[in-house]
């Protein structure tokens, strides 16, 4: 039977209304017409802004009558609306006073925070004529996506090899030779480069609507215009980058990414993305005011005594995340993400800040990330923390987890960057390391430590291997922008050579940090383009460039296909033994009954670790009939890694009688030695010991051999 | 919006002239349903259709449904170049059927028994 709240009850200027559903929030296609609901606990009045789609002045301004307020919120139905032509927004009146942290300012059109399609930013790197009246319009949107029998992948994490990549830079280049580059459907036609590359697993750096003209301007001397590129600074937390879409002129991008991230999925590839809820793009006092700091900014932003934003984020302004308000439209958000768009996990940007109270102080129980960790909806998604923030609030270790919890573990990235170049001390640290970290997730276990060398935060690996110093002066901030501390060794030159043993060593260093991610315990992460030595010239912070600093070059898979075909075979060899994937940290102990504890420690001598300050050596075994628990037998692994500058002997760990050593890895070999096949390893002639060359990594296989 | 029906043997087809959008879907969806009953073939001839909107394709999905759930079958030939696009990059194309031309279309609803 028809539903009598189909019906009209209202009428304003000839549009017939009738008092809304205050949930869900934001604009909902019902039969007949279009739900707005939007709160404002400070507001004295709100008005319903109507546009034609890409009209500059509006259709019509609607005000919510008296009998449509619930509480603080403001809802109502307008029929007869064609949700396909039309954008809206809101104009709130009330209070200006910036020492309590009132900015009310009805002059503003101001964009709904649930927005789940956003125009006026459409055409990548283009403005329009609409700016000057409402820059950033919502618009409606029809949630049906058909997703057949897809659902998220929830692969293990200990099972993961997360890719770290950005939407545009993958296929923006020339060279990629696909349809659409630089969007979702350009990164759908690259899957099959994904799958022979071998990850489970894309971290989409952000793909929510940002502003790419947020503080640009062109760099003085280079000409070139510099812009918010990487898409830090959300400007709408439920929508995606209109720009990323190839249908971005028929508004389709929440199709287009849905599509993209079922294909992902029938292709036995998780998507992670990468969010920013620490600030927005609406920046300090002097910045625009796009929707929150209009709408209730004393709820949404963390302000000082004085009324002044606090700067916890490095950008002007922080969210008020412990907040009731605030932690409720992040949990909407994720819970949206999750379960419309069936995004396996997420990424959180400096997520230190989540954990602050509303004054900043760090919170012992933040309640956001209590909720988070425990939500039904979000119950299977990966939550990984960036444990630190512009504050100087560093957590890596130490984050709030709730036993759900992952981090970005920065000690993991700085000691192997230390240890391959050649620091001193550093065997102790890397001992840690290579278990994944105990030290520091003693409780929650090795799947807590997300492993990385780079990311997209710093140095390329190529770049780590051939700068000794940032080179930053294309960012226009003098080199002062971007990290010091990059633990970084140029091997003899800085930047391009053409010197064959620099350029030599500089190959073996990528393969030994490669080998030794992906032998640790843990949760390896790559960034976009290691894979195939992508060097950024040695600049450590290129968020602002649109331009083949951050564009992949697709060449590169000809130019450096050794390094190519290494990491595939290096992410396969992972695959290949559980021994890597261990849910539980080792016992140090044999409680199997092989005669071999879990993992013993072994140098020039086995079963003897030189752990004094000049030591760059170190070895270690794995007992096969150990993986994961003693549930599933692998064969027996030794690494050895020698960080010195010369060849040094090691002597083997003895295996049970009827095992030998086969060579699986061996860093300092030219291809095709450097590396073999699961199952085509070579057998080691002298199973005694083995000499192992100037700066390299030696993998052996312990299995039955005829 | 010109929607014109006719038969060849056993076979629907629909010509479709002008773009589908919100406002044009429903009639689509009106004409189309009129020729769906059990077991029917149906071909949407969308050479005339430049521009299809969210809505647009919404609707062929459903025709899609409908005509499934009656053991039908529906094909669309001689989509232009920038629907096909849209519809690939959308999803929306996996779900379809898709011909080259109409004679395409009829063989191949030709070969098919329409109760399988």
């Amino acid at each position: 039977m028809e539903r009598i709240d189909t019906y009209p009850t209202h009428e304003y200027n000839g549009y017939k209304l009738r008092p809304g559903r205050v949930q869900p929030f934001g604009a909902t296609i019902v039969p007949g017409g279009i739900n707005f609901s939007v709160f404002s606990s400070h507001a004295t009045s709100c008005t319903l802004v109507l546009f034609k789609k890409g009209e500059p002045q509006p259709l019509v301004e609607i005000p919510f009558f008296d009998e449509f307020k619930i509480g603080n919120t403001y809802a109502m139905t307008v029929f007869g609306l064609d949700h396909e032509n039309i954008e809206y927004g809101f104009r709130m009146d009330g209070p200006f006073d910036s020492v309590i942290g009132h900015r009310f300012d009805k002059t503003k059109i101001l964009m709904d925070p649930y927005a789940k399609l956003i125009s006026g930013r459409d055409e990548w790197g283009k403005k329009n004529n609409t700016d000057e009246c409402y820059v950033h319009r919502a618009r409606p949107v029809l949630d049906d996506f058909d997703w057949q029998n897809d659902r998220p992948l929830e692969i293990p994490i200990e099972d993961l090899i997360i890719y770290e990549m950005h939407v545009r830079s993958f296929t923006r280049h020339e060279s990629s030779g696909i349809k659409n580059p630089g969007t979702f459907d350009g990164l759908r036609q690259k899957i099959p480069y994904l799958k022979e590359l071998g990850v489970n697993c894309v971290e989409l750096m952000p793909v929510y609507e940002f502003d790419e003209f947020e503080h640009s301007h062109v760099h003085d001397e280079t000409g070139e215009l510099l812009v918010q590129y990487w898409g830090y600074s959300t400007v709408g937390f439920f929508a995606p980058k209109a720009g990323y879409a190839a249908t971005r002129k028929y508004g389709m991008q929440v199709d287009e990414l849905k599509n993209l991230i079922k294909e992902f999925h029938s292709n036995g590839i998780e998507v992670i993305l990468d969010v920013v809820f620490n600030h927005t793009a609406e920046g300090n006092e002097n910045g625009p005011y796009i929707s929150f700091k209009g709408l209730d900014n004393k709820i949404y932003y963390m302000l000082t005594p004085e009324g002044y934003y606090y700067n916890f984020s490095g950008t002007g302004n922080t969210l008020n995340c412990n907040h009731p308000v605030v932690r409720g439209i992040v949990l909407d958000c994720l819970r949206y993400w999750a379960a419309e768009y069936h995004i396996d996990g997420f990424r959180f940007d400096l997520a230190s800040i989540l954990g602050r109270a509303p004054d900043g102080a760090p919170l012992t129980n933040p309640p956001l990330l209590e909720q988070l960790a425990h939500d039904p909806i979000l119950a299977k998604c990966k939550l990984i923390a960036e444990a630190w923030d512009a504050g100087g609030l560093y957590q890596v270790g130490s984050f709030p987890a709730y036993g759900r919890w992952a981090e970005w573990n920065g000690k993991y990235r700085d000691a192997l960057r230390r240890f391959i170049k050649g620091d001193e001390g550093m065997v102790g640290d890397m001992f840690q390391r290579l278990q994944g970290s105990p030290d520091l997730y003693a409780v929650r276990g090795p799947t807590a430590s997300i492993n990385f060398i780079t990311c997209h935060d710093g140095f390329t690996l190529m770049d780590v291997v051939s700068f000794n110093e940032k080179h930053n002066l294309a960012n226009d901030e003098d080199n002062r922008d971007g990290t010091n501390d990059n633990y970084s060794w140029n091997c003899g030159m800085e930047g391009l050579t053409e010197d064959p043993e620099i350029i030599s060593l500089r190959r073996r260093q990528i393969k030994n940090a490669l080998t030794i991610l992906m032998v640790s315990q843990g949760v390896p992460m790559i960034l976009m383009g290691d894979e195939l030595g992508r060097t950024k010239g040695g600049n450590n912070n290129t968020y602002c460039h649109d331009n083949a600093l951050n564009w992949l070059d697709w060449s590169l898979v000809e130019k450096n296909s050794d390094i190519f075909r290494f990491v595939k075979k290096i992410i396969a060899f992972r695959k290949a033994h559980h021994l890597f994937r261990n849910r539980w940290f080792f016992s140090n102990q044999d409680y199997i009954g092989s005669g071999y504890a879990d993992i013993t420690w072994h140098g020039a001598q086995a079963w003897k670790v030189d752990w004094s300050p000049h030591s760059r050596i170190l070895a270690f075994m794995l007992c096969g009939k150990h993986a994961r628990g003693g549930t599933r037998p692998d064969d027996y692994i030794y690494v050895a890694m020698n960080m010195y500058w010369d060849a040094i002997w090691f002597e083997l760990p003895r295996l049970p009688e009827s095992l030998k050593w086969l060579v699986g890895v061996n860093t300092g070999m030219q291809p095709p030695d450097d590396i073999y096949d699961t199952g085509k390893e070579i057998y080691l002639k002298d199973q005694e010991r083995i000499i192992i060359g100037s700066r390299s990594v030696v993998v052996l296989v312990g299995r039955k051999h005829k | 919006m010109n929607i014109q029906i006719s038969n060849h043997n056993d076979i629907s087809i629909i010509n479709i002239i002008g773009e589908i959008d919100a406002s044009t879907a429903p009639i689509v969806q009106n004409r189309a349903l009129e020729v769906v009953k059990q077991g029917c073939k149906i071909l949407l001839n969308m050479a005339d259709v430049e521009f299809m909107s969210s809505s647009g394709l919404r609707i062929m999905l459903l025709l899609h449904r409908k005509i499934s759930g009656v053991n039908g079958k529906l094909v669309l030939a001689s989509l232009n170049e920038v629907v096909e696009n849209v519809m690939r990059a959308t999803g929306f194309l996996a779900h379809m059927t898709v011909v080259g031309s109409v004679s395409d279309g009829i063989d191949l609803l030709g070969m098919q028994n329409g109760t399988d």
